[in-house]
């Protein structure tokens, strides 16, 4: 693995991780749009392309639904799902997968928003450095 | 380049907007919130072992779920028993108890938005929710010196205290109730008045109603003839549970056919009054059906046991989550089993280890619902010449005016209707519920329920030794000039109620020598009562109950099996019994050979309304039609329909079983009584039509309606006939069935309806038999479960048993550690909260 190839994959992991535990930890508080703030963090610590910081951040956003997921007893949460999609008249399917969107749209969209700034904070380190 | 600095803020701005603004228009990204969310409430599903530390509670208390899923509640005290049992209750109804609540508040709009308004503003009008006040405050205020009102008083506040310990432990881990979190709303804190306002909505299911407006708008277009089409007495039923048949006594005939006359004003504003009536709250939630209830108690001479055996089976609306929920409480001085309602902690049916008990709705006195015309003037009215202030109550946002008499229900100019409701009366039933639960003999049964104002229940009682049955109420007596208090009275002075019938003039019946008892909203008492007690309009038929008293004749010897068999799986139509063979009569002999065919049909039929009967299909749709085509040419001759039939509905047979039509009891009871009598007169057409010709006619109506639908001629009965059990909250995703099942109107498990447009959704909402020889040989079932998610496993688990007759045995044990562990389904610890 060469050397910038290296360092792009600790930054997607890095920033991942970063993501993903302060994005569990804010959605403690239940305000589910504070994901956004764990994105914006990551990015600022990682300062690396959008791509890297995008991706990486929205598989965070991903996990962290999916942690409170399997903290739960699956096979009622199946059952809930269904009982609301049934309400909804939608599938559970679109549930779920809006469930887990929508923390990863959070994540990385802070993620996003954060790149803008990043120019005015480190001076002289462009977006498009490796 | 420029673009890439810019555009991905942007995107990720509108990215957080766009949810942000989904998130408050709809409640999407709340409900999927996946930390307050509705995975959340999965871990409400998960029964198992569970303790929860409480703020409130005295001392530990033990709570057993057991294998059926009912709760056995073990205190120390019985402020911590009502305590448990509000957080239990909550933990599984929460949203259907507040419902209720609002329901009885008139506030039914703050949960489900504008569309309830006229709702809450009919039950405002009612005065339920003042008289909810008045008696909380006042069993509150009386406490000191009233040992029931102070029962009452720690029941109902420690019940709420658990219902808010609940409430405050689902918010803050986040498992409020699926509803709460769809609707976007948060429960309200519980307090007494509320359940109160449940005790005031049952009042209105049970004896609230509008027939004494329906009765003067047929007077008004008959005249005496209404005497005819609704009599005073039955023409049928000989069996009164408390006696005095013969002739009638002559001053209450009298003052049942001396009916006020009101002017077409007052007329006018009777028909208004009676569309307002579409708004009141127990006729859409739950479901209200027309149907009666069951209760038999048989004296230990005619079982097999040697001890009596007592048979309920409470008749109203189906719906899952279910109106019961079932229990045994435990606590020093208390050990009883049965059902209680949501929002209140009395165990209303059920039994303890010496007595049990069981209530079916007496139906008199035109359900305790009494209108009278008064003069008003500016903020007064009158009364006796006199002017005095009307008295204004401001609540729910509205001012509701009352006079002497009650509520100003609507008001033209200077004349208005005035509606005089015995549920506005103070009436501590909590407070007699929960003394009967811890009563041990027919005295302090009998002493228990001496306080019972309103709505009107048959009580039905067995011990070891003995049966009997209460009727308890405040039944007025009118004094002044004695109009008809079935239809609306002058209310200028000289017509008021002066009194009460006495307690031991109540109908009541100790040890018959019949050795037993059958209380199935049949008029308790015949026509040589000495008291006015309604008329044919409100009381069910009596067919079923003589169907009862018939099986109970014929039969000796009876076991719990036989009477829960009996209660569930005997679909004997006595109306059938009583009118085929004269229908049988004028078409077995006919040359026409549809009539032949149906005479075929009907030959040797048992009158049973089995599912797989086609006989019982022939007999449901020929009385249907029978019933149209003698009814209805009058009505239309009179002006009922289609001039007045918004408000007086069109009424069909079978308590109203054809789709969008109304039961009238009285003409079930004059229709049979013109077969029996071979005449239709004076409701046929013409008065020339023969009874043979229109029933003929009929039976050939019913032969084509059914062979146009099974030209096979494979029209059972199960076809047409089943059971729905909506969802409560209208969530018809959730409903169950319909599902077939013997039986109609006329059989125990009475109900009337026919598919497919109009399934029955309602019946024996809770079928129990107390075997008192010893009670934890009883049993019993409800058609639902004890939880109100339908997610779970307890929603409708019970629906099949119910409806396949598999009573399920009532676990009675007066100590958790007695419980063996094979009968466990989950034990929850309720500890109190340390610091």
């Amino acid at each position: 693995m060469s050397a910038i190839n290296r360092n792009q994959y600790v930054a997607f992991i890095s920033s991942l991780v970063i993501a993903l535990i302060l994005g569990f930890l804010l959605l403690l508080t239940g305000i589910w749009y504070l994901i956004v703030l764990a994105g914006f963090a990551a990015a600022l610590i990682v300062q690396k392309r959008n791509v890297i910081i995008f991706l990486s951040t929205f598989i965070a956003g991903l996990l962290v639904s999916l942690i409170y997921v399997i903290l739960l007893p699956v096979t009622y949460e199946i059952a809930i799902m269904n009982e609301v999609a049934t309400l909804a008249g939608i599938s559970s399917t679109i549930l779920w997968a809006l469930m887990f969107l929508v923390s990863a749209l959070l994540s990385s969209a802070g993620a996003l928003i954060a790149a803008s700034l990043t120019p005015f904070l480190v001076k002289g380190e462009s977006n498009a450095s490796p | 380049m420029r673009w890439r600095r810019i555009v991905p803020p942007i995107l990720g701005v509108i990215i957080v907007v766009l949810i942000v603004v989904i998130g408050s228009i709809t409640p999407l990204v709340s409900i999927l919130n996946p930390s307050k969310g509705v995975i959340q409430n999965s871990r409400n599903l998960v029964i198992s072992n569970q303790t929860y530390n409480l703020p409130g509670l005295q001392n530990a208390v033990n709570v057993v779920q057991d294998s059926n899923g009912v709760y056995h509640i073990y205190a120390q005290s019985a402020s911590d028993l009502y305590y448990s049992l509000g957080f239990i209750q909550a933990k599984n109804r929460l949203f259907q108890i507040e419902v209720f609540g609002l329901e009885g508040m008139g506030q039914m709009s703050t949960f489900f938005g504008q569309s309830y308004q006229n709702y809450d503003k009919f039950q405002t009008m009612t005065g339920a929710p003042i008289t909810a006040e008045m008696d909380w405050s006042t069993v509150f205020d009386n406490r000191a010196t009233n040992n029931t009102d102070a029962t009452t008083s720690t029941a109902l506040l420690s019940y709420a205290d658990g219902i808010n310990a609940y409430i405050n432990y689902s918010e803050a881990h986040n498992t409020l109730p699926l509803l709460f979190k769809l609707l976007g709303v948060t429960p309200y804190y519980w307090t007494p008045v509320y359940s109160f306002a449940v005790q005031e909505i049952m009042a209105q299911t049970l004896e609230f109603g509008d027939t004494g407006l329906q009765f003067s708008m047929i007077y008004s277009m008959i005249g005496n003839a209404t005497y005819n089409l609704i009599p005073t007495f039955s023409p049928v039923q000989s069996y009164y549970y408390a006696g005095y048949s013969g002739q009638a006594n002559p001053s209450v005939l009298a003052e049942s056919q001396n009916t006020y006359s009101p002017n077409a004003t007052v007329i006018s504003m009777t028909r208004l009054l009676l569309k307002e009536f579409e708004y009141d709250p127990p006729t859409y939630f739950p479901v209200n059906v027309p149907d009666h209830s069951n209760e038999i108690v048989i004296a230990g001479n005619r079982t097999s046991t040697g001890n009596p055996i007592l048979m309920g089976g409470p008749v109203l609306g189906f719906s899952l989550p279910a109106i019961w929920f079932q229990v045994q409480l435990v606590a020093p001085g208390i050990d009883a089993y049965g059902v209680v309602l949501p929002g209140d902690p009395a165990i209303v049916i059920g039994f303890n280890s010496n007595i049990a008990w069981t209530l079916t709705d007496t139906q008199a006195i035109s359900d305790g619902t009494f209108f009278f015309v008064q003069q008003i003037s500016g903020n007064s009215y009158y009364w006796n010449s006199t002017l005095h202030p009307l008295k204004t109550y401001r609540i729910n946002g509205m001012e509701v005016n009352w006079t002497n008499l009650g509520p100003v229900m609507v008001q033209n100019g200077s004349i208005a209707l005035v509606m005089d409701w015995m549920g506005n009366m103070f009436s501590n039933d909590l407070g007699a519920l929960l003394n009967i639960m811890t009563s041990s003999n027919w005295n302090d049964f009998r002493n228990a329920l001496s306080i019972w104002k309103a709505p009107y229940q048959n009580f039905a009682f067995a011990n070891r030794t003995m049966i009997a049955d209460i009727s308890p109420a405040f039944y007025p007596i009118f004094s002044g000039t004695t109009y008809n208090p079935g239809a609306i009275m002058p209310g200028s002075g000289s017509e008021y109620i002066s009194g009460s019938v006495p307690y031991n003039m109540v109908p009541q019946v100790v040890n018959p020598s019949d050795g037993y008892i059958v209380s199935s909203n049949q008029r308790q008492v015949g026509p040589a009562y000495p008291f006015w007690y309604g008329n044919t309009m409100s009381f069910s038929d009596g067919f079923r109950a003589m169907m009862e008293v018939n099986y109970l004749n014929n039969h000796t010897g009876i076991s719990v099996h036989d009477l829960s068999a009996f209660q569930q799986h005997n679909y004997t139509d006595y109306s059938a019994q009583l009118a085929v063979p004269k229908i049988m009569s004028y078409i077995s002999h006919s040359s026409n050979t549809t009539l032949q065919r149906a005479a075929a049909i009907f030959s040797g039929w048992n009158y049973s309304m089995g599912a797989g009967s086609t006989a019982a299909s022939l007999w449901f749709f020929t009385y249907q039609y029978l019933f149209n085509d003698v009814f209805m040419p009058y009505l239309q001759q009179i002006g009922w329909i289609p001039g007045n039939n918004e408000v007086l509905g069109v009424p069909s047979g079978m308590g109203g079983s054809l789709p969008n039509t109304t039961g009238y009891a009285s003409m079930e009871v004059d229709l049979i009584h013109y077969i029996l009598n071979d005449s239709a007169a004076p409701f046929s057409a013409d008065n020339q039509s023969t009874m043979q010709g229109l029933i003929q006619q009929a039976v050939a109506q019913a032969m084509e309606h059914l062979l146009s639908l099974y030209p096979s001629g494979n029209f059972t009965w199960g076809k047409f006939y089943g059971f729905l059990f909506p969802n409560l909250f209208g969530l018809s995703s959730f409903n169950v069935g319909p599902i077939s099942k013997g039986g109609d109107f006329n059989t125990p498990n009475d109900a009337s309806g026919v598919g497919p447009a109009n399934y029955p959704t309602g019946g024996q909402s809770w079928v129990m038999v107390v075997n008192l020889s010893n009670v934890s040989r009883s049993i019993g079932v409800y058609p639902g479960g004890q939880s109100e998610d339908p997610a779970s496993s307890q929603y409708s688990n019970y629906v099949m048993n119910w409806i396949n007759g598999d009573y399920l045995s009532l676990l009675f044990v007066a100590k958790a550690s007695d419980i063996s562990s094979a009968n466990v389904m989950s034990v929850i610890h309720l500890n109190p909260e340390v610091g």
